[in-house]
């Protein structure tokens, strides 16, 4: 509904509780906390509105459970427009969240063209904030608890000097992604219920400046990780799904028919997780939803049965942790 | 003078920075809480705060708030980092949560002000460029906006629709993809 005539061209109320006296930074920050469809819609305020959200250096696209934009084709039709009118505008944050994808994704048969389009505009849209220079970056697929994760990221380096966080959540990512040596800022990265998609091997994760690392109900095979020097803070929690659960509880891990490959491909017989984190301050490992231990610089173990096997046998390898 | 944080255990003379408002209010604080703002906090690395900080921007009611959110997020602070060491066993999530649980009280109740002083803080949080407080207050005003349409968000913060029919009609067809 348009105001009255009466009101048009009326200065701005000047020192009162206006909103106006706000300066458009503030007013951008303010944006930065409202979901995407709600950003957009300020453009028909006032003038000083209309392309305000356009700069605003936070983006929040929340989209399934009957929210807003339930169909596929509304969500992909909307993103495609914003980015389009909000072109390369540098971001600060960016948080892609879509809730029971896999039931979305389960929904479209193979030759399905929203099925495909989605997962295609998914990552078109996470690569574009990755080149909008975006410093967190946050990408949940919740999949809906009886689904693997099945949003597929393309398998490819993430090249960035500005990304300092990274979460996933229900993801499936290949070895190539893993690889974050060409992020020197990146010093917090959190995988949430993802797959590590290796080709039958022990999938690795190479990140030097990470800090602090949350690796949380992982499926499949948990990861080889590689030198972490900076690495202060350690949170993993194995999960059910993870195919490195053994039930046995006096079981000799190296060599029962549940190891998938200990060490890495060549043979190796070095330590999964605990050579790198041996050096975190704080570290914490969950074997389901059960605490295995926690270790600080004078380490407490609470075991809990049944064990994630790479957890007993990491710990075996690592003398330093037998409390 | 109003002076602020005198009783801080370890609150050296020189650890004291004085900050005075738009009304020439002074207040002292310790160097802790005042370089909860970046603004300050450069200052004192440039070595010009002898004598006092002059905040023209800000009033003595609206810095006298900011300093209580300084003061205790500036002690939230230092009990995380104290904290840490006894990062031996489970009882450390307990720990934070009532932590941080007495944290969000405060700024709960911290927010309730009218909206022109909310405004004023925004200003000054900007100003100072304290981030958590900006980021608190502009979250409230977000979450007041939240499920409003344009005509219910204009009138509540006094916005004047300075758009003519034909302007208006224009955004909304670029737009359409976000009303539907």
């Amino acid at each position: 509904m348009p105001p009255s005539a009466g009101k048009r061209g009326a200065p701005p109320a000047a020192g009162g509780d206006g909103i106006d006296v706000l300066p458009d930074e503030v007013l951008q920050h303010i944006l930065g906390f409202l979901e995407a469809h709600e950003s957009v819609r300020t453009c028909v305020l006032a003038r000083r509105w209309r392309n305000l959200w356009k700069s605003a250096m936070v983006l929040r696209i929340l989209a399934g459970e009957g929210k807003f934009l339930g169909s596929v084709q509304k969500l992909c039709n909307f993103v495609d427009n914003l980015l389009r009118l909000r072109g390369g505008s540098p971001l600060d944050k960016c948080e892609l969240g879509f809730t029971n994808f896999a039931r979305d994704m389960s929904g479209c048969s193979d030759e399905d063209e929203d099925g495909n389009r989605l997962m295609r505009l998914v990552n078109t849209w996470f690569w574009h904030s990755v080149s909008c220079q975006v410093k967190v970056l946050i990408l949940s697929a919740y999949p809906g608890c009886q689904y693997e994760p099945s949003l597929v990221l393309d398998n490819r380096h993430v090249n960035s000097q500005h990304l300092t966080r990274l979460q996933l959540e229900g993801v499936v990512m290949g070895s190539r992604f893993l690889n974050f040596s060409n992020c020197p800022a990146l010093d917090y990265l959190e995988f949430g219920g993802c797959y590590f998609d290796a080709d039958d091997s022990r999938p690795h994760i190479c990140a030097p400046s990470v800090v602090s690392l949350h690796l949380l109900e992982i499926w499949g095979m948990i990861p080889m990780l590689e030198s972490m020097p900076s690495l202060l803070n350690a949170f993993v929690i194995a999960g059910q799904e993870s195919w490195d659960t053994c039930d046995l509880e006096n079981c000799n891990c190296e060599f029962c028919e549940h190891s998938y490959g200990i060490g890495d491909c060549n043979g190796s017989n070095d330590s999964v997780l605990l050579k790198c984190l041996s050096e975190a301050k704080h570290l914490a490992l969950l074997s389901g939803l059960e605490m295995v231990c926690t270790i600080s610089f004078l380490p407490q173990l609470y075991y809990v049965s049944p064990l994630v096997f790479i957890f007993k046998r990491d710990l075996r390898w690592c003398p330093i942790f037998k409390a | 003078m109003a002076s602020a944080g005198s009783g801080d255990e370890k609150a050296a003379a020189a650890a004291m920075i004085t900050l005075i408002s738009s009304d020439n209010e002074k207040f002292e604080v310790t160097e802790a809480t005042a370089t909860l703002s970046q603004t300050i906090r450069h200052m004192i690395e440039d070595g010009c705060t002898d004598g006092g900080v002059p905040l023209p921007n800000v009033t003595s009611k609206i810095l006298a708030r900011v300093i209580e959110y300084c003061k205790k997020h500036a002690t939230a602070a230092a009990g995380e980092e104290g904290s840490s060491s006894s990062f031996s066993d489970a009882a450390f999530l307990e720990v934070d949560r009532a932590f941080l649980e007495e944290l969000e009280e405060f700024d709960d109740a911290f927010l309730e002000v009218d909206r022109a002083t909310l405004f004023d803080l925004i200003l000054a949080a900007n100003y100072l460029d304290i981030k958590g407080l900006l980021n608190l207050t502009c979250q409230k005003v977000a979450d007041s906006v939240k499920g409003k349409t344009p005509e219910q968000i204009r009138e509540m913060y006094n916005i004047v629709n300075d758009l003519t029919p034909e302007e208006e009609a224009e955004i909304r067809r670029e737009t359409q993809w976000a009303f539907e």
